[in-house]
């Protein structure tokens, strides 16, 4: 997480709409840091070493979960309607 | 009659000398440490392979951290130690473990188990605490003790107690730019403090000594500060702080990086699921697991040592771990367990007497700043992971009727991220107590639910070799 | 507030506020004009109502229940306008799949059993699934889609309707432990461990797993079996997933299903279920159960394994020996009915149980067959 933040200001960014977190509590308690790399293996960076050749991600890599096109039809249907 | 199977929870201060006495006894304990390395937080060890100073890392404790860490390593071979292992759950007779790197785990048979849990620090919200660059105390702490790192380049510390002049002094030494200390607690302390913190003069002098370390070196010093709203984008982070000082002046500080904390919060959430009994202490105002003088908790078999039952700090933590392991094995009824038990029992609790007085002291010198959640602005978020402001509380207070926290839970969704209510609840149950107009006690305390911590489903059942 | 001398008297009063409970109320003020009165214990909706899995579907329930089921969904498409909240019904689909062909064959039967009591199912072959949702393993051989069914948070739902049933003239009266019920002339008298009393024409008895004591003492007694679900929540992903999603199987530990919410956790439950101990008010989830459910989650969509687990939590459900609910008048005593007994999937219909019930208060009968319920069955 260190050393991420070394780099940049952020870690991630809130799922909920308030902004960019960078951790806080360094200790694995807070849950704030988690990232990925570049599988989609979540990644807690307080609590997590840095090894030559990693690749962390500070958003969900495009097969994390990607939206199904099935709900993608769904929320255009809603938008729609309302 | 076998060897009895003794678990230790945590390898802090008091599990370390838990299992020290565990293993002069004969027994060969389980160790579990959800940590790549022993050491818990406060005595946190850097890195294999990272080779600076102990005087550097752990200052006047240099000696107690050593002290430690060559226990630890002489214990290494005598207990089975297992790390980077995650106790998530716990039946009658049973400790449920995860390996989540090797997607493995156990479930754990034990006599007796010591849950040495340790502390996080204790948080009251404050508008805007939830922007990039807000730490707590401890991670201020861990930055520079681990990495060698300060949390920016311009600092504010906010919060009350101990821990707060401590990490400031250390910034401070380690070269890093202060620019303000700020403590809630009230100007002068109250004179009901005194006593308590009579009881430990050297760390008394200690505190005072750092305080005018920091004056020397231009730190601005504030007391009875009410912190009113921290400045800052949510897209660049943190750019400031503004307060009210003692005379009710405002004061702004302009920092990168902000540290906050007030004390801590014990870490009782194995005990919890182990049902073991909790109570209410007015003077901290928090729910803490029922035990004895002796570190038995209200279920047989399960003990409790350290931060994470009574917050005394790492010296009492050290002689808690030791009673604590002694009880367990007078309670197995083993012989030299039993012994040594009767031999160290008073001694060691009369330690912990003491070192309780001192904690007394403390709570009364840097209370908890229950008042400022009900000054909280309606916009500022109290649960960070679920961004719940404390307007969305008293919602549920006003219009839903909820009175008790774990009501106010499951409307507001409260206490439901990620931390799993550890940053959020003592705050929250302040928050509905104030608009409420009722005791904070009333308001209870968040039920536990297991998982301890969020757990990797990628986890493999027990296999049926693996129980031990 | 009632004293401890005086006497409520309504037309209708209801014993437990779990859903079956709250929703009744509500619609005998808003349908009917009845007088109602409703005792609960603890508060609205914090048992088996509020701790469930939140399905909404008709697809896989007993043929006899469809009607009723159809009739719920009526309520459910128009639950926000009548309760003035949303309680996150959402209308995405149940999407069942299985993993065996003798499996796929039962979901196809169950497409042409339900085509005529009004419910449309389409099938998906392994591709088609791949296509539209893309998260199933390769040892997913079918699917059974119900288009229009979804789900919601039952976490709302039972309080949402205790609210709209207050604010439409209910006395819901929450805190109130029934001690007991006579007859008292034409009347039903309850009286509540704190010595106050209540009085109604007809009583209905809703206090889901604890409802067995009532009908005992009316003569009729019930068994029923208290049962834990187990459920789960996972940390907030993206939101990806619109149906609740099921495996279809006869293989207890292989029933898992999921549901993912718009802020992105998803909810899950399923497998063997834990214990739970009624008179205790206490349901346990078991750890082995936990590690079983990740499993079984990963074996039909892979992607769990990168998740991670929150917590976890139990309820008290309650079971009979037949699985069917006990629904409808008592088969011995002039005005007095029930609606318990709904085996775990009691939220999804509870809108038209609600419904149903009021109709059948308030006019003697109901356009809706619920003979297959009766609690008559268990006198033989």
């Amino acid at each position: 997480m260190v050393a991420m933040l070394g780099q940049g200001r952020k870690l991630r960014q809130s799922e909920f709409g308030d902004g960019a977190r960078a951790g806080f509590c360094l200790m694995g308690a807070c849950q704030d840091c988690w990232v990925w790399d570049e599988t989609g293996q979540r990644l807690r960076a307080c609590t997590t070493v840095v090894l030559d050749g990693m690749t962390v991600r500070t958003a969900p890599p495009e097969q994390y979960w990607p939206v199904t096109a099935d709900l993608q039809q769904h929320l255009a249907a809603s938008e729609a309607g309302s | 009659m076998s060897e009895p199977t003794v678990v230790v929870v945590g390898t802090g201060p008091a599990g370390v000398r838990a299992a020290e006495a565990l293993v002069e006894a004969g027994l060969r304990p389980i160790l579990i440490d959800e940590g790549l390395r022993d050491g818990g937080q406060i005595y946190r060890r850097q890195p294999e392979g990272f080779k600076r100073d102990y005087a550097v890392l752990y200052g006047s404790e240099a000696s107690k951290a050593h002290g430690l860490h060559q226990t630890f390593e002489a214990l290494r071979q005598h207990v089975d130690y297992r790390s980077e292992t995650l106790a998530w759950n716990i039946t009658q007779g049973h400790l449920h473990t995860v390996q989540s790197s090797q997607a493995r785990s156990d479930e754990i048979a034990f006599d007796a188990l010591i849950i040495c849990s340790g502390a996080t620090d204790r948080l009251m919200p404050v508008q805007g605490w939830n922007l990039a660059g807000c730490f707590s105390l401890g991670a201020s702490q861990i930055a520079l003790k681990a990495q060698a790192c300060s949390i920016g380049s311009r600092v504010v510390f906010l919060g009350s107690g101990p821990l707060l002049y401590l990490v400031a002094s250390q910034y401070v030494k380690a070269g890093a730019k202060v620019v303000a200390v700020l403590d809630t607690a009230p100007l002068i302390p109250p004179l009901a403090s005194l006593r308590g913190l009579l009881s430990r003069p050297l760390l008394l002098w200690r505190g005072l000594q750092m305080m005018v370390q920091l004056k020397r070196a231009g730190v601005a010093l504030l007391k009875g500060v009410k912190p009113l709203r921290i400045e800052g984008r949510p897209d660049q982070g943190v750019s400031g702080i503004v307060v009210t000082d003692a005379g009710g002046r405002e004061r702004q500080f302009s920092a990168d990086a902000l540290g906050m904390g007030w004390h801590l919060r014990a870490e009782s959430q194995l005990a919890d699921l182990a049902a073991c009994e909790f109570s209410f202490e007015p003077l901290s105002r928090q729910w803490l697991p029922r035990m004895d003088p002796d570190g038995r908790s209200s279920q047989a078999g399960v003990y409790l040592a350290g931060d994470g039952a009574r917050i005394l700090g790492a010296d009492g933590a050290e002689a808690a771990g030791r009673l604590a392991a002694l009880a367990a094995m007078n309670d197995l009824q083993l012989p030299a367990g039993r012994v040594q038990y009767q031999l160290e029992r008073d001694r060691l609790r009369q330690q912990l007497a003491q070192m309780d007085q001192f904690r007394q002291g403390l709570a009364r010198a840097f209370p908890w700043p229950h008042q400022q959640a009900e000054s909280l602005p309606d916009a500022a978020v109290v649960c960070r992971c679920e961004a719940i402001t404390a307007g969305e509380l008293r919602r549920c207070v006003n219009e839903l009727g909820s009175r008790e926290l774990n009501h106010v839970k499951a409307f507001s969704r409260v206490g439901m991220g990620r931390c799993q209510g550890r940053y959020c609840g003592h705050a929250a149950a302040e928050v509905i107590a104030a608009v409420a107009h009722i005791p904070v006690e009333t308001v209870g305390r968040l039920r536990g639910q297991a998982p301890v911590k969020p757990m990797l489903m990628n986890a493999c059942e027990v296999s049926s070799g693996a129980q031990s | 507030m009632i004293g401890a001398g005086q006497v409520q008297r309504s037309d209708v009063l209801i014993i437990g506020g779990g859903l079956m409970g709250a929703t009744t109320a509500f619609f005998l003020r808003h349908q009917h004009k009845l007088s109602v009165t409703l005792l609960e214990r603890g508060q609205i909706g914090r048992q088996a109502s509020g701790v469930n899995f939140g399905n909404v579907r008709r697809q896989g329930r007993e043929l006899a229940q469809i009607p009723l089921a159809n009739r719920a969904r009526a309520v459910w498409g128009r639950v926000r306008g009548l309760l003035g909240e949303d309680i996150e019904f959402r209308p995405y689909g149940h999407l069942r799949v299985c993993y065996t062909e003798t499996q796929a064959a039962i979901l196809e039967q169950h497409v042409r059993d339900v085509e005529p009591l009004g419910l449309e199912l389409q099938m998906f072959s392994p591709q088609a699934l791949r296509q539209r949702w893309g998260i199933f393993s390769s040892e997913v051989v079918a699917g059974s889609l119900s288009p229009l069914d979804g789900h919601a948070n039952p976490r709302l739902a039972g309080p949402a309707f205790g609210r709209a049933a207050r604010r439409a003239g209910a006395a819901i009266h929450e805190h109130t432990e029934v001690s007991h019920v006579e007859r008292d002339g034409a009347d039903f008298l309850a009286h509540s461990v704190d010595g106050r009393r209540f009085r109604a024409g007809q009583l209905l008895v809703t206090s889901g797993a604890w409802s067995g004591h009532f009908a005992a003492a009316f003569g009729e007694p019930v068994p029923l079996d208290a049962r834990g679900p187990q459920m789960g929540v996972t940390e907030p992903l993206p939101y990806a997933i619109g149906p609740s999603i099921g495996v279809s199987t006869p293989v207890e530990v292989e029933g898992l299903y999921f549901r993912q919410i718009a802020r992105g956790n998803i909810v899950f439950g399923g497998g063997l279920k834990g214990s739970a101990f009624a008179d205790l008010q206490r349901a346990y989830v078991r750890p082995d159960n936990v590690l079983r459910q990740m499993r079984e989650l990963r074996r039909f969509v892979p992607a769990f394994a990168q998740v991670q687990l929150l917590r976890v939590w139990s309820g008290i459900e309650g079971y009979t020996a037949d699985w069917a609910p006990v629904m409808g008048p008592s088969a011995r005593v002039a005005g007095l009915h029930y609606a318990f007994g709904f085996n775990g999937e009691g939220f999804a219909i509870s809108p038209g149980v609600g419904e149903v019930m009021a109709e059948l208060l308030a006019t003697g009968q109901t356009s809706t067959p619920i003979e297959a319920f009766s609690i008559g069955r268990f006198a033989r």
